[in-house]
This record gives C-alpha cells, sequence and structure tokens, in this order.
C-alpha cells in the first residue's frame, strides 16, 4: 500500500514537472523563432514552433509535438528520480528514529 | 485620528497573513513554502516572456501600440473593479481578523482606514499581477520614452479608480448604516457591485470600439476616462502627474471622512430551505452549504449576471455557473463540525460523496433555471454541456483546495495561496496538454483521469486529517 502510494505521488508529481517543462521549452522556443516559415525544435526535438504567413497576410503560429520520445523519457527519469529520492528520506527517516531510540543519537 | 496607530494595525495584519496564512494546510513545510514561491515568481516571468513574445510577434514595429494602449486605458476601470470586487467579497468574511484589533487602543475609524490600507495592497498585488506583463512588454519592446504613457494610460487611471471606488464604498455602508441595515451589507454589497460589472461590461465594450473605429479613420478620440494620457501627450507627464497628485489629495481626505465610525457584525447565515431535511446525514450536508453567506453571494451574483445577459441578449454558454462551483473550497470546512461532534463520523468515502453531492445539488438546482434562459437566448443544448462538465471538475478540485488548504473560520486569506497555486498547475497543465493536439475524446479520457485523480488525493487528505483529529483526541 505504502509502495502503490509513493508511485501514485510520483505520478503526479512527474506529470506536473513534465509539463512545466513543456510549458517553458515552448517558451524558449517561441522565443527564438521570429522568421516565418522557418520550423523550430525545442525540448530535444520534441516540439516543434512555425510562425508562418497565412492568405489574408496575418500570421499564424502552428505549434505541435514532433517527437514523443524525449517527453516520456523525461516523465519517466522524474518518476524514478522521485521514487528514489522518496525512498531514500524515509529510510533516512527511520535510520533517525532508530538513533534516537537506542540512545545513540 | 492618529497615522502611528492606522500604520500600526496595517503591520499587525500582515504579520497575520504571513504568520498564519502562509504556514498552514500543505505550506507548513519550509520546502512546500519555497517550492510554491519558485513557482508564483516562475509563472509571473513565464507569463511576462510569453505576453512580451506574442506582442512583438503581432504588435511590435507596427505602430498598433499606441490604440492597444488606449484600448487597455478604457478597461482598466473594469479591471480595476473585478479586483476591487473579489477583494472585497474577500474581505467581508474577515470579522475575526477585525476582531484581533479590538482589545488594542484603537477607533473604530482607524480599525477601519488600517483595513482599507491593508485591503489596496493587495488590490495593488493583483494589478500588478493584471497588467504588469503588458507594461513591461510594452517598454521592452518599444523602449523607455514609453514608460510615460504606461504610467498615464495604466497606473493613473487604477489609482484613481481604485480611490473612486473606496469613497463610494464606505459612502454605501454609511447609507446602509442610515437605513439600519447594515447587518445585510454581506448580500448588498455584492449585488451592488456586480450589478455595477454588469453596467461597466457594455460601456467598457463601446468606448473600446469607438477608439479602435477612430484609430482607423485617423480621428482623435476623447473620453473622460483617456484624461491622464490625453494630458500627458498634449502638454507633458508633470500635468498628469499634479493632476493625479490633486484628485488623490481631495479623495483621500473623502474616504477618511466617509468612513464609518461605528462596527456592525455581518449577519452570516439566512435560512431557506426547511429543517426537517437535517433527519439524513446527506440532507444536513445540503443545509450547511444552502445557508452559507458564500453561497448566497455567489448564487446572487450569477442571477444579477444572467438577468442582464438577459437584457443585453448575450448569447452565451452559462459559464457564470462556475461561480456557485467555487463553494467548494469551504465545504470542507463548513461542515466539520458535523463530523466532529459525533462518536462515528461515517466513512471517509461516504462523507466525501456527501461534500461533492450536496454540491451537485446545488449545481442543479441554479443550473435549471439559468441554462433554461441561456438556451431560450440561443445557446445550443450541446454548448451548455462543456460548462457542466467544466463546473463538476471545478467542483472537484475546489473541495480538493479546501482539504489541502484548510480556511479558517473568520479568514478568508488561507484560500487565496491555494486557489492561486492551483490555477497556476491547472493553467500549466491544460497549456501543456494543449501542445500535444490530441483527440478531443483523448483529452477527454485524460481530463476524467486527472478528475479522478483529484477525488483520490481529497479522499486521502479528508482519511489524514480525521486521523490527527482522532489522535488529538486521545491525546
Amino acid at each position: 500500500m505504502k509502495w502503490l502510494l509513493r508511485f501514485i505521488a510520483g505520478l503526479t508529481v512527474s506529470f506536473i514537472a513534465t509539463m512545466i517543462v513543456v510549458v517553458a521549452s515552448l517558451i524558449t522556443t517561441m522565443f527564438s523563432a521570429s522568421e516565418i516559415g522557418v520550423r523550430k525544435f525545442g525540448l530535444f526535438g520534441a516540439l516543434f514552433f512555425e510562425p508562418h504567413q497565412q492568405a489574408n497576410g496575418a500570421t499564424a503560429l502552428e505549434i505541435g509535438i514532433s517527437n514523443g520520445l524525449p517527453i516520456a523519457m523525461i516523465f519517466v527519469g522524474l518518476l524514478v528520480f522521485y521514487i528514489a529520492v522518496a525512498s531514500a528520506l524515509e529510510r533516512l527517516k527511520l535510520h533517525k528514529e532508530r538513533l534516537l531510540r537506542t540512545g545513540q543519537g | 485620528m492618529r497615522l502611528k496607530s492606522v500604520v500600526l494595525l496595517f503591520q499587525l495584519f500582515w504579520l497575520f497573513v504571513v504568520r498564519r496564512v502562509l504556514g498552514r494546510g500543505l505550506l507548513a513545510s519550509q520546502t512546500a513554502r519555497l517550492s510554491a514561491l519558485f513557482l508564483t515568481l516562475a509563472a509571473f516571468a513565464g507569463f511576462n516572456v510569453l505576453s512580451y513574445v506574442v506582442m512583438r510577434q503581432y504588435l511590435g514595429g507596427t505602430g498598433l501600440l499606441e490604440p492597444v494602449l488606449q484600448v487597455s486605458n478604457a478597461s482598466v476601470g473594469f479591471w480595476v473593479l473585478i479586483a476591487y470586487t473579489l477583494i472585497r467579497v474577500l474581505f467581508m468574511k474577515a470579522d475575526e481578523l477585525l476582531k484581533l484589533s479590538f482589545n488594542l487602543p484603537v477607533t473604530n475609524k482607524e480599525r477601519t482606514l488600517a483595513f482599507a490600507l491593508f485591503e489596496s495592497s493587495f488590490v495593488l498585488l493583483m494589478t500588478v499581477f493584471v497588467f504588469g506583463a503588458f507594461s513591461i512588454s510594452t517598454v521592452l519592446i518599444e523602449g523607455p520614452d514609453y514608460i510615460p504613457r504606461v504610467l498615464t494610460s495604466i497606473w493613473f487611471p487604477a489609482i484613481s479608480t481604485y480611490l473612486l471606488l473606496s469613497l463610494g464604498y464606505y459612502l454605501l455602508e454609511r447609507t446602509l448604516l442610515a437605513l439600519r441595515i447594515a447587518r445585510l451589507r454581506g448580500l448588498v454589497v455584492p449585488m451592488v457591485l456586480a450589478l455595477g460589472l454588469a453596467v461597466v461590461f457594455p460601456q467598457t465594450n463601446e468606448l473600446s470600439t469607438q477608439i479602435a473605429e477612430s484609430y482607423v479613420y485617423g480621428r482623435d478620440y476623447f473620453a473622460p476616462v483617456l484624461l491622464y494620457a490625453k494630458l500627458q501627450k498634449d502638454i507633458g507627464l508633470w500635468l498628469s502627474t499634479l493632476v493625479l497628485l490633486a484628485s488623490s489629495a481631495a479623495l483621500i481626505p473623502a474616504v477618511v471622512a466617509a468612513a464609518p465610525r461605528n462596527y456592525v457584525p455581518m449577519r452570516r447565515f439566512f435560512v431557506f430551505l426547511p429543517s426537517w431535511l437535517a433527519a439524513r446525514k446527506f440532507g444536513v450536508y445540503v443545509l450547511v452549504l444552502f445557508r452559507s453567506f458564500e453561497t448566497m453571494v455567489a448564487v446572487s451574483f450569477v442571477i444579477v449576471y444572467s438577468v442582464f445577459a438577459w437584457i443585453q441578449h448575450l448569447v452565451l454558454p452559462p459559464y457564470a455557473l462556475a461561480l456557485i462551483t467555487f463553494q467548494g473550497v469551504y465545504a470542507f470546512s463548513n461542515s466539520e463540525p458535523l463530523r466532529r461532534m459525533v462518536i462515528y463520523p461515517g466513512s471517509t468515502i461516504a462523507n466525501y460523496l456527501r461534500l461533492v453531492g450536496s454540491q451537485g445539488v446545488l449545481l442543479v438546482a441554479v443550473g435549471i433555471p439559468i441554462t433554461a434562459i441561456s438556451t431560450v437566448q440561443g445557446v445550443s443544448f450541446e454548448a451548455c454541456l462543456p460548462v457542466a462538465g467544466f463546473c463538476v471538475s471545478n467542483i472537484l478540485i475546489s473541495t480538493l483546495i479546501g482539504i489541502a488548504f484548510p480556511p479558517e473560520k473568520g479568514n478568508p486569506f488561507t484560500v487565496i495561496i491555494g486557489i492561486l497555486l492551483t490555477t497556476i498547475i491547472v493553467m500549466i497543465v491544460g497549456l501543456g496538454l494543449n501542445v500535444f493536439n490530441l483527440d478531443p475524446i483523448i483529452s477527454a479520457v485524460i481530463f476524467a483521469a486527472l478528475n479522478l485523480l483529484v477525488v483520490f488525493y481529497s479522499i486521502l487528505g479528508m482519511q489524514r486529517m480525521e486521523r490527527i483529529a482522532r489522535h488529538e483526541m486521545a491525546a
């Protein structure tokens, strides 16, 4: 049960963190893309951003995902990192408690 | 009246917010506080960058910033009124905070003014959030020459509007006192503010259209709200500043004079539904929700808006219904005594279902007539369905906020942080998912899964709080 809860918390945290990374890279990619008709990539080629001219002269922005793999890898990496940190913290806490109990702290 | 007491009380109120609001619920741990601060700053910075990129892309070098600035100037009043309404409704519940100062040697007038100062600092923070990105991007794109224009088009009118609104509010409070209905101000003031919004909105729209038309035809347009910008353009910044100082010098003493001398506590509950409903547990939850002050305010807002939309022939899906779903923030803490006063409070899942179900009853009760008005206006029934989905999801999320950041009774500020953080996370997730351009059905499945996660965390949070309460009782 404890591991299941930790896993669900990890899923939530890494999902939100991945979304933050995606939005941040989207903004930085937007920053670098100023020429019309040139497709710029961000986040290791995962996101693309392309401003292009429409028939009526207005500028339209095309945003999307060109390759989902880097995003999936970021998500899995964050998940593993979260679970590792959470378990390490839990063990340290248990160790501290044990030391305090035996009077060695 | 002593100015020193006003400033001291103002400091006390801020100290209260910093110590009592920023250290509760999830924010009790230092790591959570730092992450929250970092997230807020990063969101504001991201908002600035996004606004800069979009404005440079569309407006840079086109000369269109001038009319855009004028249109923003025309809408400043409306935005300040929205910020004022939000803060005013929030502060209506701050009786407990005011009580902090009852055993201090200050007069009622000093207390009212310190509170007004405290409130204005909140409105200032909100205005910075709304107009900060626009102002910074304008100056970055057009250079420092635009600083005086931004000042006179946005910040000067904002200050004057705020002072005028404060004066109007205190005059209204005086009138209510004279009519001996000050106890009902919790209901009357939000209604008046909602009416104000309903009147100002079409006028702002009309003004914006006129400004755009004048720009297209090359005419010079003037309206009283554009006074500061006009003076700056024709004569100079010094005259605008002088006019601002003069009008503030006239308004501030008027606000001080209008602030009422006596304090009348507010009525908290309204009895609507018959008490036999209390025979069942679910009925008690429904009663708690329906009689609360926040529900009354939200429902009155929705009604005023719908009547206004009816009169103005606005053909829009009933998004105003979302207002009543924010009640969820108070649902858990308002019904807390129900679970504390019995030996066996029932299972957590059943309690959660009662919490959410009672809000569902309110949503259906208000939603049916409001949706009927919308469909009569010409909105198709299919267009109303997403609103229902949005409202249900909002109920679940705001109930979770109420559990994770439990609002204290009589201290409305505890809610702000929770709502702010949740809004940032919801916006980031929404924007992030939008990039994926997913199929609507897959998006719906993802959102449903996220809502299930919200339900899961709510029940987990409730279980945890019940466990803590049990330990407290045992100790």
